[in-house]
């Protein structure tokens, strides 16, 4: 029982912290305009314009899984 | 500090290899290849530690093989020249799935002359390029930059007859809604006559 109300009390002050800072935004749009800010000499990254890994993995399996024999009429 | 200076032009024409395929796959996508970016990096630190002697453990984790730091700058320019090929040769087929989806009601092969004999060889390409397992891609790098320009021509001629298959479409549609006009005509006429 001490136990648990100690446990849950260092939560609430852990997720206090956590609530403090601000959370880094990961999204590809946000990613995509780091990159544009970092670029010089280089229009595409400058304009936003890059492929990344998760990009082609993505065309990657979309592609893969697709019989395109099978769609031509 | 002595480095051969035959092994660093051999290099050379690896990385202005991978660059041409970048800047070509630029062109084509209007996008750069993050990716291919990435591993020119990765070369163009191994090339610095050939001509500097350094015996530092590598910070690229899949550079412990036992290669040498030329054979590793070599082998990260050919990955930078699969992946700078790969990324086009992956959003053509794309275009092409997207081209098939968009025309999936529509007889393609009145419009498109050996359309079907196209499919067969994007399903050929698209098989081959599948099969590439991750660790050996350096050794097709040159088979997937070949299979851009085919891919390209391929698009190019699919996004030609987009107009005249649009055109069928309109022209069916109209079709269509003559002879739902037709039919309601038809019935409205025959209720008129038992009123």
């Amino acid at each position: 029982m001490a136990h648990n109300i100690v446990t849950a009390l260092l939560s609430k002050c852990v997720s206090k912290d956590n609530d403090s800072l601000p959370k880094p935004d990961r999204s590809r749009e946000n990613a995509r305009a780091v990159v544009q800010s970092l670029s010089r000499g280089n229009l595409s990254l400058q304009f936003g314009w890059y492929v990344t890994e998760e990009d082609v993995e993505e065309m990657r399996k979309e592609n893969k899984a697709h019989n395109f024999t099978a769609h031509a009429h | 500090m002595t480095f051969d200076h035959n092994k660093i032009a051999e290099l050379k024409q690896y990385y202005d290899a991978a660059e041409a395929t970048l800047k070509e796959g630029e062109c084509a996508q209007n996008a750069i290849s993050t990716p291919a970016i990435n591993e020119l990096r990765y070369a163009g630190q191994h090339l610095l530690r050939y001509l500097t002697g350094s015996t530092e453990p590598s910070l690229e984790p899949d550079d412990d093989d036992g290669d040498d730091e030329w054979e590793n700058a070599a082998k990260h320019c050919k990955r930078a020249m699969f992946d700078a090929a790969e990324a086009p040769v992956q959003f053509y087929m794309k275009q092409i799935r997207v081209f098939q989806e968009d025309y999936r009601k529509e007889v393609v092969t009145d419009v498109v002359a050996g359309y079907v004999k196209m499919m067969v060889r994007v399903d050929a390409i698209n098989q081959e390029v599948s099969a590439i397992a991750k660790g050996s891609r350096q050794k097709f790098a040159e088979k997937v930059r070949n299979h851009v320009q085919e891919l390209a021509d391929i698009n190019s001629q699919l996004r030609v007859a987009r107009e005249e298959l649009n055109k069928k479409i309109t022209l069916r549609k109209k079709q269509e809604r003559l002879v739902y006009l037709g039919l309601f005509l038809t019935v409205v006429g025959i209720i008129a006559k038992f009123l």
